[in-house]
């Protein structure tokens, strides 16, 4: 079966992730699921960075352990990855830049890209698309598949580009090609398993469920890595009737949300842990007002500026209780690219629900991540809108009727009866001021008390793996459910009996499944892109005094995700 | 780009009814001001009110937004809809809720401190999008509700034993700042005239874009400035060309007297423009269609 892992390597603005891209859209469109991780440098040109693609016939959760494919651009990506690859691995480098030695356990492929894209296309920089011509001969990618990507790319600067572009291509691939250089077991020969598929980014996935879900107002300011959202929604919000600000910094952007939503529209912004940060009062004040929005918060290595264009799974304490008082919100974590779309859409319809923020967590490693996954079903999750109250003229309007379920219909500015001054104040049904204690401790019931709202519908937004009978547990969170499930596999063929639970929502947490997952286990495995284990200690305080056995943790902190082997080393440590 | 409106057309925009239909004792929300007895906002409310009903305007169809402060208070008395909301960021929520809503009558309330303090960084930035948001900024010169502390307009003069801090900076002057800023209409008032305030407060509201309205406002209290206030407040001279900018600037510079009126006006496309431009331009390249949206990631 074919599953295997190439790294593409290099200079970053020299093209590593150009030809990385390539080759995971080639391969996916060729009916392989890929699965892609991508780390870049801070600096705006220059520095070290790498795309590594899994192609698999079989569906691709991770990106994999080893690269089988090491494809070095300069000296440095060869220094830096060689050591990685396995005897039985390849090697691909340009030969025109450096030489390797001769002593080396796997096959290396020399491809004098630099001097061919000088002597025959008269343009160095076309030195990354001969060597993806020669990466594509080696692993036999559809010539036809490869130069629509091709033409796509470069459309917009008119056919002279395309052109040397493809000439470029056809050089490499002739070269790989002529020599009958390939592997056999790493073949991207097109294939048909009748599954429709899209390809995606986290982005894209991430924008696609906020446009399915309604959302048509976003207001953001650039951070790295969530910039890419605000790009995207602003080519294609607008022709949906929407409107998509810049603002002046993160306060101003989370304001202009609130102000939106307020009015009645679906609103949302997206930042990372700095700009969290910066919106923390204003978060509060969305739970004083019971007014829904949502805060996409695409984490990355912190605290302060951090690795801003590292991943890191470091935000949840700020998410979980980042806010002075008692402010109740709904946290959530997205898990993979295609559930990015479906919880981005169940993030709003909690926000609705329950007329309160909700922090939707994803990371630099997801969001970028590109990924084949099958084709997205807007109508799988069922769109919800805030409760809205007419006023019937009898003058009795309370905004912040005391009810059951502690959720108040709305009313939107301009409807004539429902007259109203929301504020940041403690206030009655009103909406008037109010410091009186028995009314104070009322209202901060209410809004406590909505909260289990969102546990309504809970089962969507878990997920179990592994042997239902397992007594291994393993409880991860966000991104790392490809991972941990490839991770949870491994270890079941080598006997452990493990069970994984990977929730969606994080607050409320959905105990019912968590407690069933520790009535089974004495030692859960918490797998984390973190240093503290935030999340190990927030199960600690969730399940204070229910059960006797032990959270694990289990975390990483360099940058970079977890290995399908990584987390297997942590599984075997807790299934001595 | 969409013309500018006219300030007719903005009312009809508004859904304003004729100019003095609605009596001013609409806009009443029955809750009892918190401020001191002889506070200068309690002028300037009701001739909030007034302007309001002059204008025609209907209490459903208006938003106020306010920030934190005696001053912001204000949004709740109103008996429209209100928000009031965290110190220094009510131009940004109001900038959301004008998008959300565009045809409501947006105002913004707030003193010195919370819109020249804390919220001054968002001063340029509603001054160069021109959403039609009216900002009134009533200004005592003091920080009231914190008992007594300097504000970014406070004289270094204005010290007194029973001031907690001595204030060492000399004040902004939030006149030229506005001005540099390029807003589409700046003007002062004085609290102590009311009449003058009801024109100054009608013009303002009327204006097609962000418009800021400086109100002298006497804390009695803290900072009770109504003498010194009352001997150096001059309406600006005659003929004053309120298209010049610069001419604004110079007047604006002065100390004594301090000039009151409408300073500057100008008519441009406000940020409803840009936005719907945008969607124009948009739409010519992307249908509306999720699912085809979808598709092309295929």
């Amino acid at each position: 079966m074919t599953d295997f892992v190439v790294r593409v390597a290099g200079e970053a603005g020299e093209g590593p992730t150009t030809i990385g891209d390539f080759l995971a859209r080639s391969a996916a469109r060729s009916g392989y699921s890929v699965y892609t991780f991508q780390t870049f440098p801070a600096e705006i040109r220059g520095g070290h960075a790498y795309l590594q693609t899994r192609i698999s016939e079989q569906t691709t959760l991770s990106y994999g352990n080893r690269p089988d494919i090491l494809l070095a651009l300069n000296e440095d990506a060869f220094n830096r990855w060689a050591g990685l690859v396995p005897a039985d691995g390849l090697v691909m480098y340009d030969s025109s830049r450096f030489h390797v030695p001769g002593d080396l356990p796997f096959r290396t492929i020399g491809v004098p890209g630099e001097n061919l894209a000088v002597s025959e296309v008269g343009n160095k920089i076309a030195q990354n698309v001969v060597m993806f011509g020669a990466l594509a001969g080696l692993v036999r990618l559809d010539q036809g598949i490869a130069e629509a990507l091709i033409r796509d790319r470069w459309k917009a600067k008119g056919p002279d580009v395309v052109a040397a572009n493809l000439k470029a291509f056809g050089i490499g691939m002739r070269l790989i090609n002529e020599q009958n250089i390939s592997h056999s077991s790493m073949q991207v020969t097109p294939r048909d398993d009748g599954v429709a598929r899209v390809i995606l980014t986290g982005t894209q996935a991430t924008c696609l469920g906020a446009v399915a879900a309604g959302m048509r107002y976003f207001g953001g300011y650039p951070i790295t890595p969530a910039t890419q959202i605000m790009e995207w929604l602003g080519r294609y919000l607008p022709a949906f009737g929407g409107t998509v600000m810049q603002l002046e910094d993160e306060i101003a952007a989370i304001g202009s949300v609130l102000g939106a939503s307020s009015g009645g529209v679906k609103s949302m912004t997206s930042t990372s842990g700095p700009g969290l940060s910066l919106m923390v009062e204003l978060l509060g004040l969305a739970s004083m007002a019971e007014v829904p929005l949502v805060v996409i918060d695409v984490q990355r290595a912190g605290p302060s500026t951090g690795m801003a264009t590292k991943t890191a799974q470091g935000d949840l304490n700020l998410a979980l209780y980042g806010a002075h008082g008692d402010a109740p919100r709904v946290v959530m974590a997205a898990t993979s690219v295609e559930d990015s779309f479906y919880t981005t859409m169940r993030a709003f319809n909690l926000a609705e629900r329950l007329q309160a923020p909700v922090v939707l967590l994803s990371d630099q490693a997801l969001i970028s991540r590109i990924s084949s996954v099958p084709m997205l079903d807007p109508g799988r999750v069922q769109v919800e809108n805030r409760l809205v109250f007419t006023p019937n003229g009898d003058g009795a309007f309370l905004r912040f009727r005391m009810t059951e379920s502690g959720v108040s219909p709305a009313v939107l500015p301009g409807t004539p009866g429902g007259m109203f001054t929301a504020t940041g104040l403690e206030h009655d049904e009103r909406g008037n001021p109010s410091a009186e204690p028995a009314n104070r401790t009322s209202m901060l019931e209410k809004r406590a008390r909505k909260m289990a709202l969102a546990l309504e519908g809970q089962d969507e937004l878990v997920r179990w793996w592994g042997d239902p009978d397992g007594t291994i547990g393993v409880l991860g969170w966000g991104s790392t459910e490809g991972v941990i499930r490839e991770a949870v596999e491994m270890a079941r063929a080598e006997g452990h009996p493990v069970i994984a639970l990977h929730p969606r929502l994080l607050q409320p947490l959905p105990m019912d499944h968590v407690r069933r997952l520790l009535s089974r286990c004495r030692r859960v495995l918490v797998p984390e892109n973190n240093h503290s284990g935030q999340f190990a200690h927030y199960l600690r305080s969730q399940c204070f005094g229910q059960w006797d056995g032990e959270f694990v943790q289990w975390n990483k902190d360099d940058g970079t995700p977890f290995s399908p082997q990584e987390v297997y080393d942590g599984i075997c440590t807790i299934a001595r | 780009m969409a013309s500018a409106l006219s300030p007719a057309e903005v009312l009809q925009r508004a859904g304003a009814a004729a100019p003095g239909s609605t009596p001013a004792s609409l806009f009443n929300s029955g809750l009892k001001p918190v401020w001191c007895a002889g506070c200068g906002s309690y002028g300037v409310l009701s001739t909030l009110r007034k302007s309001l009903a002059f204008l025609g305007l209907r209490a459903e169809n208006i938003m106020i937004t306010s920030g934190i402060g005696c001053s912001s208070r204000m949004a709740a008395y109103m008996g429209t809809y209100g928000f009031h909301t965290v110190h220094g960021r009510a131009v940004p929520i109001a900038i959301g809720g004008y998008l959300a809503n565009p045809a409501l009558t947006h105002v913004v309330v707030g003193g010195d401190g919370d819109i020249f303090s804390i919220g001054g960084g968002h001063l340029p930035h509603v001054a160069r999008r021109n959403p039609k948001i009216t900002v009134f900024v009533l200004d005592n010169e003091i920080y009231g509700l914190t008992k007594g502390q300097a504000s970014p307009t406070t004289p270094v003069s204005t010290y007194s034993k029973s001031m907690p801090i001595r204030p060492a900076e000399p004040p902004l002057n939030p006149a030229m700042m506005c001005l540099a800023y390029d807003i589409s209409f700046f003007a002062r008032a004085y609290a102590g005239r009311a009449p003058e305030l009801l024109d100054v407060m009608i013009q303002a509201l009327a204006h097609p874009g962000a418009a800021i309205v400086q109100i002298f406002n006497p804390c009695l209290t803290f900072n009770d400035m109504r003498d010194p206030w009352g001997k150096i407040v001059k309406p600006l001279p005659e003929g004053h060309d309120a298209s010049d900018r610069f001419a604004a600037m110079a007047l604006a510079s002065s100390q004594d007297p301090l000039y009151t009126g409408v300073y500057y006006r100008s008519i441009r496309p406000t940020l409803l423009d840009a936005v719907e431009e945008t969607r124009t331009r948009v739409s010519k390249s992307v249908k509306p269609d999720l699912q085809e949206l979808i598709s092309q990631y295929a």
